[in-house]
């Protein structure tokens, strides 16, 4: 399995062809809001634009139980998951409950939005904020019983966003809202390390008067505010999970197994707590830079632009899921706005580091090559490139949640955790391997991918001297065909 | 002549378009015009002063009809190559020799550390100074060009027919040569093939070059280091 451009031009062509229609009536209507746990009704051939609050929440100590004692142990993968999981189920509740509300979460991650009361963002907002605090409530509360700390911090956005699905089945299904308002309430949760409900300028400016108080340049909720919302938009399925969860003393059992490779042949739907895998993986990180950027234009460009936004985004999406998983049998874990992450593994019997990443990087390279046709087939000017984060490290990957065939997909590790910062500290285009990656990178890897422009698959394959380099198969019918430079007598011609 | 080859995708390198110039049995060959998409001059990049592509050691010395095909299989992996520099900047570490007198000395420490199963080492140090034939370079004297303490166990780990190790100061005698002193000889060469082009404008194009360092460029690029 390697990149072809023939192929991978064919696939383009493919993806053209089952771009979503963007919804001639771009607000996601109330109609379309009564509908019940919309995440896995929202069809898939269409795109709209939504209108809403965004809460984004991180659970912040879920970096420190990734490892015990510095060691990704078993043991601390099936405590970090454990912890996962007791929050999912809490989360769950909100997709299952009759809100209305779209949730959505990976990792420690949780993305929200808020489209009702329709027409009101004041009080979309003031709905966000209640939703807000009862996730603190409900993450304090589940923390304390099951004896995990669960501090989160939550930013709350608003605007409008381009909100689309793509994937197939139950468990490869991914919905998506691109654009500032998504994009901002997560950088404002990224921002800061203490706990707190935390709103955007756009926000602040659409909140009810007298919400917000400002001392010293920082922005604090008025309490009498956050009680008002939370009196007023009970989330009361959100509170009954949590006081069950909280008293259910039951601990999930995970048990973990070496998966076959390739890593593209796991299937999520036959994940569960108690057939996990875990294995030495390469996490890869693909962001399209500028992207939002771009969204954020198109929205106020027009229902022409809106419909140029989606067609690229579904396109390069589509190829960069299909060069990860058919080109190097990679596993998609998911999209996460216009990112993709997924795994990648070597080693029949045992893990292979060196391999795995080498793998990795001409993955990336790959990733860049089918991200240029992509642009070049759609016929997209737009001013975005691609950035790819990778690291390496003992991941462990399963469904978690109480949803039974709906629970959701899960790779968390450190690898998972340093691949997407390593990506984020990428500016621009370009590919930087993470500090482990690029310790048990061998040397080619490591001098071309540490850090820096990413180059096409045509260019890493000679640098990394692959097998299906033509270069290389010259030279090992006629090993003398290695230029240098002549020392002096230039020819006489 | 124009040519045309394909990469490890399918997918196709730009049209090269060469002049081919044969003289007695010598042939050699350059971009039409010298310049035109190519560097005119850039040793990491094997374009000597002149405009001539290097497409092997010797590789346009007297050329029959049975050493023709291995002259065009360098040219392909010379054109393959080029397009990879032109785009990232760096030449397959594998597909090239060290620069003037150096590559001899090269493909000779090849075939001594070939002899003792050192080949990836001695392809470690060459390609990124790294590894133990590199780093026993320190403990070479650089007044004799050998191996200090000759009396300890070469460190190439060369045994005599006894299987008991050899001496460094016995062990470039021997068969093929030690590597380590090889390689000291050969970065010796490559430092005097630098000097030896000073003054010599750096054409940009590539992330590492030693004339980046010695004098102004004309193109963009920034320079790491030394040329293998």
């Amino acid at each position: 399995m390697s990149w072809n451009e023939d192929r991978a031009k064919s696939r383009i062509r493919e993806h053209v062809k089952t771009v979503p229609a963007v919804d001639r009536h771009v607000v996601l209507d109330s109609a379309i809001v009564e509908k019940r746990g919309m995440l896995s009704r929202m069809p898939l051939s269409q795109a709209f634009l939504v209108e809403g609050a965004h809460v984004y929440g991180e659970l912040l100590d879920f970096e420190t139980l990734v490892a015990d004692r510095g060691q990704e142990t078993e043991a601390a993968h099936r405590r970090l998951l454990a912890f996962l999981h007791m929050h999912y189920r809490v989360w769950d509740s909100l997709v299952d409950g009759d809100d209305g509300d779209r949730v959505d979460y990976h990792g420690a991650r949780l993305h929200a939005v808020i489209t009702s009361p329709a027409g009101d963002p004041a009080a979309q907002i003031e709905r966000a904020v209640a939703l807000a605090r009862k996730l603190t409530e409900a993450a304090q509360r589940v923390g304390q019983a099951h004896g995990f700390p669960s501090r989160i911090r939550l930013g709350i956005d608003h605007g409008k966003c381009l909100a689309m699905t793509t994937g197939r089945g139950a468990h490869e299904k991914d919905t998506l809202f691109l654009g500032r308002p998504a994009n901002h309430a997560a950088k404002l949760v990224a921002a800061g390390t203490e706990q707190g409900i935390f709103l955007t300028e756009t926000a602040q400016k659409r909140v009810a008067a007298g919400a917000v108080r400002k001392s010293a340049g920082v922005m604090t909720l008025d309490e009498a505010y956050v009680q008002g919302a939370v009196r007023k938009y009970g989330f009361d399925s959100l509170d009954r999970t949590a006081s069950a969860v909280a008293l259910d003393s039951a601990e999930p059992m995970f048990r973990f197994k070496r998966p076959a490779l390739p890593l593209s042949t796991v299937k999520f739907s036959e994940l569960a707590p108690a057939n996990s895998v875990r294995m030495g993986m390469a996490s890869i990180f693909a962001d399209i830079d500028g992207f939002t950027n771009f969204v954020d234009q198109a929205i106020h460009g027009g229902s022409d632009k809106i419909r140029e936004a989606v067609k690229v985004v579904h396109v390069i999406r589509e190829e960069l899921n299909a060069v990860l998983k058919e080109d190097f049998g990679g596993k998609r874990v998911r999209f996460i706005g216009d990112c993709i992450h997924g795994c990648v593994a070597e080693g029949e019997r045992a893990d292979d580091p060196a391999k795995t990443v080498r793998r990795a990087a001409l993955c990336a390279a790959a990733m860049r090559s089918s991200f240029d046709l992509c642009l070049g087939i759609v016929g997209s000017g737009a001013a975005i490139d691609l950035a790819v984060g990778i690291e390496y490290g003992q991941t462990p990957m399963t469904r978690l949640g109480s949803r039974g065939d709906e629970s959701v997909r899960c790779a968390a590790s450190k690898a998972t955790i340093e691949a997407e910062r390593t990506q984020q500290a990428i500016e621009h285009g370009g590919v930087r391997l993470g500090t482990v990656a690029s310790s048990v990178a061998d040397q080619a890897v490591r001098k071309h991918f540490s850090s820096g422009r990413l180059m096409s698959f045509d260019s890493a394959s000679d640098l990394l001297w692959t097998a299906q380099a033509p270069a290389v198969q010259i030279l090992r019918n006629e090993p003398a065909a290695r230029p240098h430079a002549a020392p002096k007598k230039p020819f006489r011609g | 002549m124009d040519v045309v080859a394909t990469r490890s995708s399918g997918a196709f390198t730009r049209v090269f378009e060469l002049r081919v110039v044969q003289v007695a049995d010598q042939i050699a060959v350059f971009e039409r015009p010298v310049g035109g998409t190519l560097p005119a001059c850039c040793p990491e990049r094997h374009i000597n002063p002149d405009g001539s592509f290097c497409i092997g050691l010797r590789a346009g010395d007297g050329i029959t009809g049975a050493s023709a095909t291995a002259w065009w299989e360098k040219l392909h992996v010379f054109i393959l190559c080029q397009e990879t520099a032109a785009e990232a900047g760096f030449w397959p570490g594998e597909a090239q020799l060290s620069h003037g007198e150096a590559a001899e000395i090269e493909l000779a420490a090849e075939r001594a550390a070939d002899q003792l199963g050192l080949q990836s080492v001695y392809r470690e140090a060459v390609a990124f100074g790294s590894g133990p034939i590199a780093s026993g370079l320190a403990k070479i004297n650089q007044k004799t060009g050998m191996l200090r303490n000759g009396r300890s166990a070469c460190i190439c780990g060369r045994t005599d027919r006894h299987r008991r190790p050899l001496l460094r100061r016995e062990c470039h005698r021997c068969g093929q040569g030690c590597p380590v002193v090889l390689e000291h000889w050969r970065r010796i060469k490559v430092a005097e093939y630098w000097r030896g082009l000073r003054g010599q404008a750096c054409c940009g194009t590539m992330r590492e070059c030693p004339l980046k360092k010695a004098g102004p460029t004309d193109g963009t690029a920034i320079s790491r280091g030394t040329g293998a």
